[in-house]
């Protein structure tokens, strides 16, 4: 049943759109992290699957603290004035693009 | 390959919140207002100190254009032309300090004080609101507002330049209507606040000719010396 992730993106898409909550404007850094932080967690779940290696646990606790983390890191650096949210876009991009390496090389072997 | 995924309502609920995360997400970038608030401080100050230079800089540059336009005006006309526009510049002063008479549209204001709340702070405040609105004559109970008259509080009453005003207070200025009155009557304006006072009430009418007499105090210059 790989369609049944699917379904809960789309489910959640549709929600997001329909509910219309707007995020306060001094919020959406948060939660640009935040969404980051999740698209990390997803595609290191993907890797995860391919690799046989899949363990839902620990996928949705990572899911869950990375995105709460992130976000938390964005606002205690903004409150010390260190610019973290750089560090937390970095880290997470650069694993991104590993796990879409990774995923690449494992969907094509 | 295959992929066999037990499913589970956990996976089906991270997904739907990484949806509904990216669904607000990319809204909200939508929605925000030429992104200055998602700036941090330092960024948007300097950003405004940046701004603020620029805005120097254009300013040093205006002025200096218009001193560069005035001499140009002056070096480049004949003498008899310079002469006729210092005339004319003469008369606009002698209108505007009160020594000759003049006559043009304006308003005429009537302000009602029942309870003798006003004193001459007020009155010199509006006078300053007309002033600052284009008017270049002001009479204040047939008496010419010139350059030496001051308002007084005196016992029973207000004085112009010592000589006593009766209510209700006729101010009659020579302008252009319609600036005159819309400075007046703007919300926060002179006129809404004098009105907030128990018993005030000022009554605003256009006018097509008002009469300005010359003031009775003429400016007297014993200490001051044209400055080169």
């Amino acid at each position: 049943m790989i369609y049944f992730p699917l379904i809960g993106l789309l489910l959640g898409v549709l929600g997001g759109y329909l509910i219309r909550y707007d995020v306060p404007p001094e919020y959406a850094r948060y939660l640009s992290i935040a969404v980051l932080a999740a698209l990390d967690s997803t595609l290191g779940g993907v890797r995860a699957l391919l690799e046989r290696t899949f363990n839902d646990r620990l996928f949705i606790t990572g899911f869950l603290s990375n995105t709460i983390l992130a976000a938390l890191i964005t606002f205690f650096g903004d409150r010390l004035g260190v610019n973290l949210y750089l560090a937390a876009v970095i880290a997470f991009g650069v694993r991104l693009f590993q796990n879409l390496a990774i995923i690449r090389r494992l969907v094509f072997k | 390959m295959t992929l066999r995924v037990r499913p589970t309502w956990g996976l089906f609920i991270t997904f739907a919140i990484l949806g509904f995360l990216l669904a607000t997400q990319l809204r909200v970038q939508d929605g925000l207002p030429g992104d200055l608030e998602a700036r941090s401080l330092e960024e948007l100050t300097a950003l405004v100190g940046h701004l603020n230079q620029e805005t120097d800089r254009l300013q040093e540059e205006w002025a200096d254009l218009s001193l560069r336009l005035m001499s140009g005006r002056y070096t480049g006309e004949s003498d008899v032309s310079m002469i006729a526009e210092q005339k004319r510049m003469l008369e606009e002063l002698r209108v505007v300090t009160g020594v000759v008479p003049a006559q043009g549209p304006g308003v005429r204001l009537t302000v009602h004080d029942v309870n003798g709340e006003l004193e001459a702070y007020d009155l010199t405040q509006l006078i300053n609101e007309l002033r600052s609105a284009g008017g270049e004559a002001v009479v204040v109970n047939g008496l010419r507002a010139g350059l030496r008259t001051a308002f007084g509080n005196a016992s029973d009453g207000m004085t112009l330049s010592g000589v006593p005003l009766t209510l209700p207070y006729t101010i009659e200025v020579v302008g252009s209507p319609s600036d005159l009155i819309s400075s007046l009557v703007m919300a926060g304006g002179v006129v809404p606040s004098l009105e907030q006072r128990p018993g005030v009430k000022v009554e605003i009418q256009s006018v097509d000719s008002v009469s300005a007499p010359p003031a009775q105090t003429n400016p007297r210059f014993i200490y001051a010396a044209k400055a080169e």
